[in-house]
């Protein structure tokens, strides 16, 4: 039978490690955006030779599953550099998710650059300016607007995919149940306050992304 | 009085993917203050012509001089371009304004950011550019909460923003809903009566008749007839033209 008194004690211990979470959600949000804006413009401009590293990068981390990029990292590329061997289990999360979502957000990114119409430029053009300036005065403001929704999910899938984590070790939200449960065994509750917890969560950050994507309708 | 030339083509060719040919050996040129209409049926490579003295489409072979700025096209730089560029500007059919920027952001952008005016001057200036095309009380409005004619003066008020030596106009108001051509048509024709150089291509053969100093006839990527637009108009001597004109009166 469902017990709510204990669920109701394991929420809060659950709920209490979400800072570990994101604090690897926010760091890796944060390089795989850079990273995704970097080969966004890369395939946006079609840079030589970077261009084709950079599909290839993309299709590779995209058509790979997110656990097996972490092991190969965590556990294969380990047994060859002493660097990946000292990286905390944080770290290592982190640089895989980056790399991970940086590719998913490179396309997001380089869809919202391309929305922007070709006519808008050619006027930049004609008016003298440089493609440096047109990509960061003209283009990039307007393709924030556009990219913002698909960024979101981006990120929103990040959040989630943080608690592949726990199977390095990480303590965090995942990480608490799977100690939760070896105690009590009490799976049904334990991963039902889970899945509340990263509801909870993802909500908040949902709300957010109405707030800013109404300031950006109301921009231009 | 000799005559200042301000736009000159010499030997422009085009084709895309070198099979279709668009420009065939087109030569002209344009002097100081004059405003020459471009004519001609649809495909004939008016668009491209226009296009092509800015460099927005680059030609095959030829030479396009623009104030003293020679580009030639089998051996140009991007620098040369883009000088080539800075005497020159452009009001597009589809306007393309800046959507991120208001209509006095829109004229101020190239002043602030190419001619490197300082920003005071550039929005005094701006401001009695958008007063000219009677924009001045839509200044901070975006492009769009703006009508088709709205921003298409706006576009003309950033195309004469950066001072150039000749303006070019690409189909300005095909696509306008026809109750806006009017104040659009009135705009080109006052800058036009001040002197503007410009190039215009148009379907508005009333209009080229009343503002153009000069028509063209273009027609299969040549050419075909260049004069005075009553003569050019009024008394066409080419079958090819005549069937045009009589074409075009019935539509």
């Amino acid at each position: 039978m469902f017990d709510i008194h204990y669920f109701l004690e394991v929420l809060p211990k659950v709920f209490a490690k979400t800072p570990v979470t994101l604090e690897i959600a926010l760091i890796a949000a944060f390089f795989s955006l850079l990273l995704g804006m970097i080969i966004a413009v890369i395939a946006y401009y079609r840079l030589p030779l970077l261009y084709p590293a950079a599909r290839a990068f993309v299709s590779f981390m995209r058509g790979t599953p997110i656990v097996a990029q972490l092991y190969f990292f965590y556990f294969g590329v380990a047994v060859y550099s002493a660097l990946v061997r000292d990286m905390t289990p944080v770290t290592a999360v982190s640089l895989v998710l980056s790399l991970n979502v940086g590719a998913f957000m490179s396309e997001s990114i380089r869809a919202a650059l391309l929305s922007v119409d070709d006519g808008q430029r050619e006027a930049a053009l004609s008016l003298g300016m440089s493609n440096l300036q047109i990509v960061r005065r003209i283009i990039i403001p307007q393709a924030l607007r556009v990219a913002l929704p698909p960024l979101f999910n981006d990120f929103i899938n990040l959040i989630k995919a943080s608690s592949l984590a726990f199977m390095l070790g990480v303590p965090d939200i995942m990480g608490a149940a799977r100690t939760e449960g070896s105690r009590t065994y009490r799976y049904f509750e334990i991963y039902g306050a889970v899945m509340v917890v990263y509801w909870v969560v993802i909500t908040a950050f949902d709300f957010l992304r109405k707030l800013l994507e109404k300031r950006c309708a109301a921009a231009f | 009085m000799a005559e200042e030339t301000i736009v000159r083509a010499e030997h422009l060719y085009k084709d895309f993917d070198r099979k279709t040919e668009v420009l065939r050996d087109i030569s002209f040129s344009v002097n100081k203050g004059e405003a020459v209409a471009i004519i001609g049926p649809s495909g004939t490579g008016k668009s491209t012509l226009l296009r092509c003295l800015n460099y927005l489409t680059i030609p095959t072979r030829g030479i396009v001089t623009v104030n003293g700025v020679r580009v030639d096209a089998e051996r140009h730089t991007k620098k040369e371009v883009e000088t080539l560029r800075k005497n020159s500007s452009m009001v597009f059919q589809q306007f393309n304004l800046f959507k991120n920027k208001t209509a006095i952001e829109n004229v101020m952008e190239a002043m602030i950011f190419v001619q490197h005016i300082p920003k005071k001057e550039a929005k005094e200036r701006a401001e009695a550019l958008l007063q000219k095309v009677g924009m001045l009380d839509r200044r901070d409005f975006y492009p769009s909460k703006l009508s088709g004619g709205q921003q298409q003066r706006v576009g003309i008020a950033r195309a004469l923003a950066v001072n150039p030596s000749v303006v070019l106009f690409d189909e300005p108001t095909s696509a306008l809903d026809p109750e806006w051509v009017k104040e659009v048509l009135q705009t080109i024709q006052e800058i036009a009566e001040e002197g503007v150089t410009m190039i215009l291509v148009t379907h508005e053969i009333p209009f080229a008749r009343e503002v153009a100093s000069r028509v063209l006839f273009m027609d299969g990527g040549t050419i075909m007839e260049d004069g005075k637009p009553e003569d050019i108009l009024d008394h066409p001597e080419n079958e090819r033209l005549r069937q045009f004109l009589s074409f075009v009166s019935r539509s």
